[in-house]
């Protein structure tokens, strides 16, 4: 924690399918509520924290 | 020849193993661990005593030969900081809060320099217990316990900044402690928690030594270490975003501490904080740098 060697995104969360892609796996949500909770699955799953990134995106990150 | 020595010597021994032991307390660190962790450093403080108390002896003998090798057998102290590093970095990875490298560096360091400290006690004893009556030897012992706490006793937070409560702000995403930004949590639920267990600190420096000391990584980790330790955390593994983080306002360092103790009573953490040993490798004084005592001469 006092050292951040590297941080990578594990899974992105979206409701917008339009704005996101790429490498890490993304996860598409109909509303905000499931989008909710597959953040939370997947952060205590992933053991990496959920950030909000814009109010229909989420990214979950490892902090290692 | 030897018999006259045996009662100063003794009495070196006994003052340097009871120094031993009284700079051995286990506190709120739980460190050194109870009770095996106390017999390895009781049994290093008695032969660092006999190191200390044979030294005058053989001088005054004179015996080189035991000198030369009582310098051998003193070196062997070093050691000790490596055994204690080692111990504690094992461990930290199993802590929820890690103590981080700094602070285990300290602790190590200390665990050395008390054995050093048991010998200085146990020389000085046994010198006087030869040259002066017996009592004096006694007296002496005794006032060795005041310089050792002398020689022991660092800084604390409090000294060399001011600490008070700040206030957690949720704007969104962003977690604030008053105006310093600490972190984006994502999930609602992380939110909540925090909200309802999350305490701030701002921790302002006194002077320009004191605001480059509390920017260390090392610091900032002891704070929230001491703090876990002694108030608890709500925290887990498999609970990433409940984490307890200190940042920096850059501009005028300040750190904004988040914590998240079990036992959220905040007279109590602000107390702990202030309390918290300034470390020695956190420790810098540009202000006696020879640079910034020419500006200040000419302004």
């Amino acid at each position: 924690m006092s050292v951040s060697l590297e941080k990578y995104i594990l899974a992105v969360i979206t409701i917008n399918r339009q704005r996101v892609g790429g490498g890490a796996p993304v996860f598409y949500a109909d509303e905000e509520k499931e989008l909710e909770q597959i953040a939370f699955t997947l952060e205590k799953i992933l053991d990496g924290i959920a950030h909000e990134i814009t109010p229909d995106t989420l990214i979950i990150v490892k902090h290692s | 020849m030897m018999g006259n020595y045996t009662v100063p010597v003794v009495m070196g021994v006994m003052f340097g193993v009871a120094a031993r032991l009284y700079m051995l307390r286990t506190d709120y660190r739980q460190y050194p661990t109870y009770p095996h962790g106390r017999i390895i450093h009781i049994a290093l403080g008695f032969i660092a005593a006999l190191i200390g108390s044979v030294v005058i002896p053989s001088i005054l003998k004179p015996d080189w030969t035991a000198v030369t090798f009582l310098g051998l057998a003193a070196q062997q102290f070093r050691d000790v900081r490596n055994m204690e590093r080692n111990m504690l970095q094992q461990l930290d990875s199993m802590e929820l809060v890690p103590r981080g490298v700094s602070y285990i560096e300290g602790i190590a360091q200390v665990f050395e320099g008390r054995n050093y400290l048991v010998m200085l006690t146990s020389l000085i004893v046994t010198l006087v217990a030869i040259r002066a009556p017996f009592w004096w030897a006694i007296v002496v012992g005794i006032a060795m316990f005041a310089v050792n706490r002398w020689l022991m006793s660092g800084k604390v937070l409090g000294q060399i900044a001011d600490i008070k409560q700040g206030h957690i702000v949720l704007d969104g995403p962003n977690l604030y402690v008053d105006d310093i930004y600490i972190m984006n949590i994502g999930l609602q639920s992380d939110r909540d928690a925090i909200r309802e267990h999350g305490i701030g600190v701002v921790v302002t420096p006194k002077n320009p030594n004191s605001l480059v000391t509390i920017a260390n990584l090392g610091q900032r980790q002891a704070i929230l270490h001491d703090v876990s330790s002694i108030h608890g955390v709500y925290r887990d593994s498999g609970e990433p975003a409940l984490v307890p983080l200190i940042k920096r306002d850059m501009q005028n360092g300040r750190l904004g501490i988040f914590l998240l103790p079990e036992e959220k009573d905040r007279s109590k953490v602000l107390k702990t904080i202030e309390r918290v040993p300034v470390l020695d490798s956190a420790i810098r004084l540009p202000r006696e740098a020879s640079v910034n005592q020419q500006t200040r001469g000419t302004r």
